[in-house]
């Protein structure tokens, strides 16, 4: 991958000290350096659980036990999604000066924008963590299974965003399309509430959708102490892969036309 | 191929002109389901060859809107020829204007570690070269300060200080010179001379026939994206000169 890249200094070191640099510029200018600039950050998904959980525990509390567990671990995990597809989307197009003056695998950027995201999210795992022990939840061995949901879910951030990167480059309105759709796929994806009140058509068509088996599967481990079924994590590890491979080679052939969008 | 930095043959660049660059999505199927839309194309750069040799010093002159940084961005690999060929053979430090905005609510020193990364400068490297880089910028003062307060022509020197610095084997200058003040100039081109010695090849754009002359050893004179000449500097500034000069002529200003 790296010879076709025309610069003949170019080695696996200089491609993760681009992807540093622009991740700690990220994070400066995301004002994560500071306790403050990242408790601000932590504030969105708190607030997020806090209103879902005083609007639904009356109703959603008789059908899913232990809601307030079940729901924090549903809004960490869609936050994620949202913010990483959303942030790496405009990675490119924010950063336009530097793809028409310098040489470089523009890819580096939307890696930086996943990896800062990333790493809030880790944090708010921690959070997260600590607030489920806080609930009585049991820390058991199976949450050694959280390491991996995380790296699934991040190939397939990555791999979206990889996408939508290029196509926020080549289209106007990519920005606004993909606000409708994660907004839409919110209320599709079995954040708040359980599938199990959905009738069982709906059910099969939303259990289709990858994100809500994967937030399930977490809950499985975190929550209830269940073991989570390998054949879903496996499929979900191919099918994220699949995904993170397609959107790389999507975004691949249409990098060398990114300068020309730009004036 | 060993010994030229730069290969172009029958290189030509299309653009579309009174469109948008970026389309919206309900444009582009309408694109689809109706089929191509006139649009006016113009061709910036049109059937151009030229051959660079390492350690050369290669001049492009001509009127503003020609095709020059078409032609360099080309050179860069920063922009995709339509039709042609393209071989490099070396590292690019592709300094364009003086003036390249990195990411001005950044501080200078920030602004510097990016730009090092992306000009190939390893960690180590950038720690290495830092003070020198500080020294021939003079941005002392002001690393701690945000790139957006500085003034564009020392934001602008902040980018350009670094690739002279950086290990580098070809170096794309475009008006450049005209751009900064005659000090800064003069120990730009003590700096050009220093890596020409070092058998280290340069593109200059410039308007100015001084360093032209001074500096390159061969150039092209490109009109309206095709070659009008290619060879020795005082041949084809001659032609350029002339050429200049007959629209002055013609314009009553000479």
């Amino acid at each position: 991958m790296l010879k076709k890249f025309h610069q003949p200094y170019y080695t696996y070191a200089h491609y993760l000290n681009q992807i540093k640099e622009l991740t700690r510029c990220e994070f400066k200018l995301r004002d994560q350096s500071t306790l403050l600039g990242f408790l601000w950050t932590l504030l969105n998904p708190l607030l997020m659980f806090l209103v879902l959980y005083l609007l639904f525990i009356k109703w959603m509390g008789n059908h899913v036990h232990l809601f307030q567990l079940y729901l924090i671990v549903g809004v960490v995990q869609w936050g994620y999604m949202t913010n990483a597809t959303s942030c790496g989307m405009r990675s490119v197009i924010q950063k336009s000066s530097l793809v028409k003056n310098f040489i470089f695998p523009h890819e580096v950027i939307v890696l930086s924008s996943v990896l800062t995201i990333t790493l809030i999210h880790l944090l708010e795992l921690l959070v997260m963590m600590g607030f489920l022990l806080f609930w009585g939840a049991n820390m058991s061995l199976k949450w050694l299974w959280l390491p991996v949901v995380v790296f699934i879910e991040t190939m397939m951030v990555t791999g979206v965003a990889l996408f939508l990167s290029r196509w926020a480059v080549e289209y106007k309105d990519t920005d606004r399309i993909w606000s409708i759709v994660i907004q839409a796929a919110f209320f599709v994806t079995p954040v708040f509430y359980p599938e199990t009140i959905l009738s069982p058509g709906r059910r099969q068509i939303i259990m289709l959708n990858p994100m809500a088996l994967l937030i399930k599967q977490t809950r499985e481990f975190m929550v209830y102490d269940r073991a989570p079924s390998l054949l879903v994590l496996g499929f979900l590890f191919a099918l994220s892969a699949g995904i993170l491979l397609t959107g790389y080679y999507y975004f691949k052939r249409g990098e060398p036309h990114f300068a020309e969008k730009f004036p | 191929m060993k010994d030229l930095a730069f290969h172009l043959r029958g290189i030509g660049k299309q653009f579309e002109i009174g469109t948008e660059r970026r389309k919206t999505v309900f444009q582009q199927l309408r694109y689809w389901v109706r089929g191509a839309q006139p649009t006016r194309t113009f061709w910036a750069l049109k059937d151009i060859d030229l051959d660079i040799r390492r350690g050369m010093g290669f001049g492009v002159m001509g009127p503003n809107g020609t095709g020059k940084t078409t032609l360099l961005r080309i050179m860069a690999g920063i922009l995709q020829p339509t039709e042609g060929v393209v071989r490099r053979n070396g590292q690019i430090n592709p300094f364009m204007a003086l003036g390249v905005e990195l990411l001005p609510q950044l501080t200078v020193l920030e602004n510097l570690r990016l730009c090092a990364a992306l000009l190939g400068y390893s960690g180590k490297e950038f720690r290495n070269k830092l003070d020198a880089i500080i020294d021939f910028s003079e941005v002392k003062d002001y690393l701690y300060a945000a790139l957006a307060d500085l003034s564009s022509g020392w934001a602008g020197r902040v980018s350009f200080s670094i690739a002279l610095h950086a290990e580098l084997d070809i170096l794309l200058v475009d008006e450049s010179l005209s751009a900064g003040d005659a000090y800064f100039v003069a120990k730009c081109k003590r700096r050009f001379d220093e890596i020409r010695k070092q058998n280290k090849t340069i593109v200059l754009v410039s308007h100015s026939p001084e360093n032209m002359k001074e500096m390159c050893s061969e150039g092209i004179y490109i009109e309206k994206g095709r070659a009008m000449a290619v060879g020795p500097i005082d041949t084809v500034y001659d032609h350029y000169a002339r050429s200049v000069k007959a629209r002055m002529i013609q314009q009553g200003l000479a």
